[in-house]
């Protein structure tokens, strides 16, 4: 095997490769669709990598394009390999789903392309079927098995897909393995397997893959959609609870099989035990995507041998072209032979794409994309005006609470929908996927903030199936940073991080989800901590209310299974997108006649604020655009306390449990010194 | 065996891909040897790295650079211009020049930690005129800041044997000259990278300063280092949400001060509690609104921890010692370092005053609530209404257009209005509070001569009479982050709550981690770690 292998490779002649030489690397990631350069405001991070707010709009394919190519012309060994989620993310995906996406990768021309996990929103034989047609350039995956593509039933990926390529460049050979995500393809470890394939675990397919490698290359890089957290432990390992026994067929249960060097740590009564997978050895660089991340500087954590491995996450939305430059020599082992190369030296820069590219576009790329651009504005309308936002409208929050204004909106439009009507409602907050900037407010900019093709779904949930929802968002929470992960309206509740940390340091566990109040006041202080105590609509549990949510986590998407094994769902198939832009719009009508809306006119709005009374430019401005959209609603969001969080380790949950008749200054615990 | 079968059917079904290899010319790349130092262990060792060097103590080096062709071979055909670049590290000088495929250049190294490499590369020339309205004549006599024009590099590069120095300890990550930057954050972009593009500026040769008046829209990202810091005895003081901070509590590194610092891990960091000892903390410099922070971190732990004893006292900043580092309106005094050296560490403060909402002094009263239409503006709330009885507007956000922030620059109305308030001790600036939870308490017994009795003029903008001595006390607030360590306390209703309820309110005695903010108004912050850290007509141990 290894000598057909090592055929394709062709050995070097003419070019010596002995001393230290220079070795150019190309990362992109996650560009999600982002074809069309856009605008928003770079935050603090963003800022610090170079992407100022002067230099809109960003991304964009022409650019883009215009930008690898330049910096291939500046380089001498050379690959360009690409992290996957080019889908999803603008309307052009919604439009053609993928098709665009498709022809602007390959007329990239990248190395190598690891498959991400939005590739299969629109289902995994639309993916199949447009890499088909369309797709021409190395798609990698080594840790799914597909299945056969010529039974005609099955997706073509296993044709498709390859789990490695080998390249020679200019004497240096390098071996690039694709590994593809894993944590957020909820479909495939649960019932139905719709994407038809088997995932397998990371570090033990990926050693395989090195190990076959590494002696016929100089290098070994493999390209990961796998998330940094997970890149991090192929190289150092990490810890698992598996099963002690496996179903392998009918009356055939045994002990599971273990991988290679897997470290059994404990083993528990329940039929579970918790191993140790050790890390990966010998891989020189990891090109990683997912969480849309720059590291700037690449991580470099050592393998289990102690050989240094480079993590590089390059960001995304076409905000950047990531360009790592590394120093290589040859790598002389304990026996004094050479094994291939070795990373000695490393300089990484991450190339904004912004405006200063402008006038400099790929031409090429220009004409291909020139005509969907024209169609996708006819048909969705994009530059259509639906109403005004005087200020951003963030969809993270700030301050003293943990709801987000524009999460906010998009919960109360899904629960104040006609015919849904819910007591309250719950979105999943990564779902809303950009704020609303200051300005009007186009149907483009709906599609930006809400991307997917979401429907509402309306259920019927158990005072218990509630308080275990909260709880689990609140989990989810704590594991990041205890920013809330899930956005709501009609309902508040305290989102208690420290009793998440103490369940799990000290095993007794307390709900972290506290003072779940149904139509409650975000301002009402008094606690639910006595299930007795229904005042102020605390959360009863042999009650029944009526949630609505968005189709995604009602099927269990992120982790919400008490969701999943509702069986009183009803999706209503109206697009949560539509729902916010007429809650935008529209209003409330009154039992006795009459009608509220939502927002006022821009023109009641300055009539409220004065703000043309303010003598600043950006006041002045304002002023100004009031009056142009005078007749348009003016939407503004808002933070009102409805998630109260709760960070601080230590702190008495029951200093924010029942009133305690303490006024407001008093210490807990005592007072003065 | 089934699995490995399985998988070699994969690997025989991938294909491969080549390129064919090409003869080439040219230049391929430079070999890099060592002049000077000479002698066993002078570039540093694992166990005996060479010591940490500084701007004015940089590692000198001299390096022999040949251009190799693609062949392997000496290549005398090259004659051009190099750039040096250190990683980590700055260097000095930039560039060189070599002629016939050979050159020789001497470089000071500093700022270098760790695994050290000199870079030279051949990245063609930029330049971009660094003087207007350069004279015929000064473009014709080639001077430095009047060349322009581009030509493209082979990219050939070489690289030094590696250097090894010592990793830095926290306090020479966080000492500081201007209040502000650490000299282990870089400043520049990839030198190399910013020829690439004609709308980036050359920054060759640009000084710190000199690269801030370079329109941020052409800078670069500066370049990000990682440091692996070991030394001294580093324990955790305090974690939160998104880190945590520790201090190097070791007598040398104490007695320095500069010795604590943030580490920002985007959550809670795993395994951790306050007295834990770290073995190491890797991390990479970044600064954030003045707070010199180590984000992106990977630690090794003591496993003997926690050790609580080990956690050191707060120290207690003085209400005089305060205020010599507190220029007008809230901002620093860059040349007084006193608090910029207890940044990120455990402080106390006392005598703290929570703030009662009061006009600020050109806002003149206006009546609110019931009894007829009446609004207050932008700004304000209204304050002591009822259902029958009218209140009054009292100015409390600053944040006039409501963006979320308020605009310093130039003369603006959210200025003049945050200054006013920062003056003005019972002022309590609300937008910073709904905003970001800080909110400015004040302390006044800082002393002046002048003096405020029934017949002497009232006391300035920025003090108060002190009724006991009868001479105006200067005014200094500080900003407290409270609401997380206790989360019923509303300062922003604290005295008109006690004053209602017939009670006086109390001052604060607030212990917590120090912070600077550059973004806010007063820029140094304590965060409290929670309930202990607060106490109500307490004091600090001195």
């Amino acid at each position: 095997m290894a000598a057909i292998s090592a055929a394709c490779i062709q050995t070097a002649d003419s070019v010596d490769t002995s001393h230290p030489v220079r070795f150019t690397w190309l990362h992109t990631s996650d560009i999600h669709s982002r074809l069309i350069p856009y605008d928003f405001i770079p935050a603090a991070a963003d800022e610090n990598l170079g992407l100022w707010e002067e230099n809109a709009p960003f991304g964009g394919a022409a650019r883009f394009a215009y930008l690898l190519k330049r910096e291939r012309a500046r380089s001498q060994r050379v690959l360009h390999l690409d992290s996957g989620d080019c889908y999803q993310g603008a309307p052009i995906f919604n439009y053609k789903l993928g098709e665009v996406e498709m022809k602007f990768m390959t007329q990239l021309k990248p190395d190598a392309v690891v498959i991400g996990n939005h590739e299969f929103d629109d289902g995994v034989f639309s993916y199949a079927r447009q890499l088909e047609l369309w797709g021409r350039y190395s798609n990698l995956a080594a840790n799914y098995i597909f299945p056969d593509a010529r039974n005609p039933n099955n997706h073509a990926l296993g044709r498709l897909s390859k789990p490695f390529d080998i390249y020679n460049l200019d004497g240096v050979t390098v071996g690039v393995i694709g590994m593809a995500n894993l944590s957020s393809l909820n479909s495939i470890g649960e019932g139905g397997n719709s994407l038809q394939l088997v995932p397998m675990e990371q570090n033990t397919v990926l050693q395989h893959y090195v190990d076959y490698l590494d002696p016929l290359v100089d290098l070994v890089v493999v390209v990961s959609h796998l998330g940094l957290h997970e890149d991090e432990e192929a190289v150092r390992g990490y810890e698992h609870t598996v099963n002690k026994m496996c179903t392998y067929g009918i009356g055939d249960v045994r002990p599971c099989a273990l991988g290679p060097n897997w470290e059994i740590i404990e083993e528990f009564p329940d039929g579970r035990m918790r191993v140790f997978i050790p890390g990966v050895r010998n891989v020189d660089i990891i090109f990683g995507g997912h969480l849309h991340i720059v590291l700037n500087p690449p991580k470099v954590i050592d393998d289990p041998n102690g050989r240094p491995t480079l993590i590089v996450h390059s960001g995304a939305f076409a905000k950047y072209v990531g360009r790592l430059d590394t120093m290589i020599e040859d790598e002389i082992g304990e026996d004094g032979q050479k094994h291939g190369k070795r990373i000695i030296g490393h300089k990484y820069q991450p190339l904004p794409v912004d405006n200063r590219l402008s006038g400099l576009e790929d031409a090429d790329m220009a004409r291909l994309f020139e005509p969907y651009s024209y169609q996708m504005n006819r048909a969705f309308d994009l530059k259509r005006v639906i109403a005004y936002a005087p200020r951003n409208i963030n969809r993270r929050g700030t301050g003293e609470s943990g709801d987000s204004p524009l999460g906010n909106m998009v919960a109360e439009a899904m629960r104040r929908r006609r015919r849904v009507e819910a007591e309250f409602a719950i979105t999943n907050t990564l779902g809303v996927r950009d704020n609303i900037y200051a300005g009007p407010i186009t149907v483009e900019a709906m599609f930006n903030v809400l991307p997917f093709e979401n429907t509402v779904t309306v259920m019927q949930l158990s005072g218990f199936d509630v308080q275990d929802l909260f709880d689990y968002a609140t989990s989810r929470s704590a594991s990041r940073g205890c920013q809330p992960q899930a956005q709501i309206a009609g309902i508040t509740y305290t989102q208690n991080c420290a009793q998440v940390l103490e369940n799990d340091r000290t095993g007794d566990y307390k709900h972290p989800a506290q003072n779940i109040r149904i139509n409650g006041d975000p301002a009402d202080k008094r606690g639910c901590g006595d299930p007795a105590n229904l005042a102020g609509g605390c959360l009863d549990l042999n009650a029944t209310y009526k949630m609505a949510t968005n189709n995604y986590i009602a099927a269990g998407g992120s982790g919400f299974q008490v969701l999943k094994r509702n069986t009183q769902k009803v999706d209503t198939g109206v697009s949560l997108r539509d729902a916010v832009v007429d809650y935008m719009q529209g209003g409330l009508e009154l039992p006795g006649g009459g009608f509220i809306k939502n927002f006022p006119t821009c023109r009641e709005y300055e009539a409220q604020n004065n703000i043309c009374a303010l003598s600043d430019e950006g006041s002045q401005k304002l002023c100004a655009d009031l009056k142009l959209y005078a007749d348009l609603p003016c939407v503004e969001g808002r933070q009102d306390g409805r998630i109260k969080q709760q960070f601080v380790l230590g702190v008495d949950a029951g200093a924010v449990g029942p009133s305690d008749g303490r006024t407001d200054g008093d210490q807990v615990g005592g007072n003065g010194n | 065996m089934a699995t490995r079968v399985l998988l070699a059917l994969l690997v025989l079904a991938s294909g491969c891909v080549h390129r064919h290899v090409q003869r080439k010319a040219g230049t391929q790349s430079f070999v890099v040897e060592v002049i000077r130092p000479t002698g066993d262990g002078v570039l540093g060792t694992k166990e005996q790295p060479i010591p940490y060097a500084t701007n004015a103590a940089p590692f000198r080096i001299d390096l022999r650079v040949t251009a190799i062709g693609w062949d392997g071979n000496p290549d005398p055909g090259f004659s051009g211009r190099l750039l040096i670049d250190a990683r980590p590290g700055v260097v000095f000088p930039n560039e060189f020049n070599v002629l016939d495929g050979v050159g020789t250049v001497s470089v000071q190294l500093s700022n270098s930690y760790g695994e050290t490499h000199i870079w030279l590369e051949d990245c063609g020339t930029r330049r971009v005129p660094m003087k207007k309205d350069c004279t015929l004549e000064e473009r014709q006599a080639y001077l430095p800041e009047c060349l322009q024009g581009f030509s493209p590099g082979t990219l050939a590069t070489g690289i030094s044997p590696t250097i090894r120095f010592a990793q830095p300890s926290v306090t020479q990550v966080q000492v500081t000259s201007d209040n502000t930057t650490s000299p282990l954050i870089s400043l520049q972009g990839d030198r190399c990278a910013s020829l690439a593009d004609p709308r980036y500026v050359d920054i060759t040769n640009l000084t710190g300063q000199q690269l801030f008046n370079v329109p941020r829209a052409q800078r670069m990202a500066p370049v990000g280092n990682i440091i692996n810091v070991s030394a001294g005895e580093m324990i955790i003081t305090a974690i939160d949400n998104e880190g945590f901070y520790l201090s190097d509590i070791s007598p040398e590194a104490t007695n320095t001060g500069f010795n604590s610092i943030f580490v920002f891990n985007f959550n809670y960091p795993e395994g951790l509690e306050v007295g834990d000892r770290l073995k190491s903390i890797q991390g990479v410099p970044a600064e954030f609104s003045g707070s010199t922070q180590l984000t992106n971190p990977f630690w090794i732990r003591d496993p003997g921890g926690p050790y609580k004893s080990k956690l050191p006292k707060p120290f207690y900043i003085s209400p005089a010692l305060y205020n010599a580092n507190m220029g007008k309106s809230g901002a620093n005094i860059n040349t007084q370092l006193d608090l910029e050296r207890l940044e990120g560490g455990i402080v106390c403060m006392d005598g703290l005053h929570v703030p009662s909402h009061s006009r600020v002094p050109y806002v003149p009263p206006r009546p609110c609530g019931p009894g007829g239409d009446k609004r207050c503006a932008a700004g304000e709330i209204c304050v002591g209404a009822t259902d029958t009885e009218e209140g009054e507007c009292f100015r409390v956000s600053c944040d006039l257009n409501k963006d979320g922030r308020i605009d310093r620059f130039g003369d603006t109305e959210e200025k003049a209005c945050e200054t006013a308030c920062y003056e003005n001790p019972d002022c309590f600036e609300g937008s910073s509070y709904g905003n970001f939870q800080q909110w400015g308490a004040y302390i006044t017994n800082i002393t002046t001569t002048t003096k405020c009795g029934p017949m002497d003029p009232p006391c300035l903008a920025g003090s108060i009479c002190n009724p006991s001595t009868l001479s105006c006390d200067l005014v200094q607030k500080v900003a407290l982050a409270t609401a997380n360590a206790l989360p019923q306390f509303r300062p922003d209703r604290y005295v008109a709550d006690k004053l209602a309820a017939g009670e006086a309110p109390q001052t604060l005695a607030v212990t917590g981690n120090l912070i600077q903010v550059l973004a806010s108004r007063p820029v140094w912050l304590i965060q409290p770690r929670g309930p202990e850290d607060i106490t109500f007509g307490g004091t600090c141990q001195r």
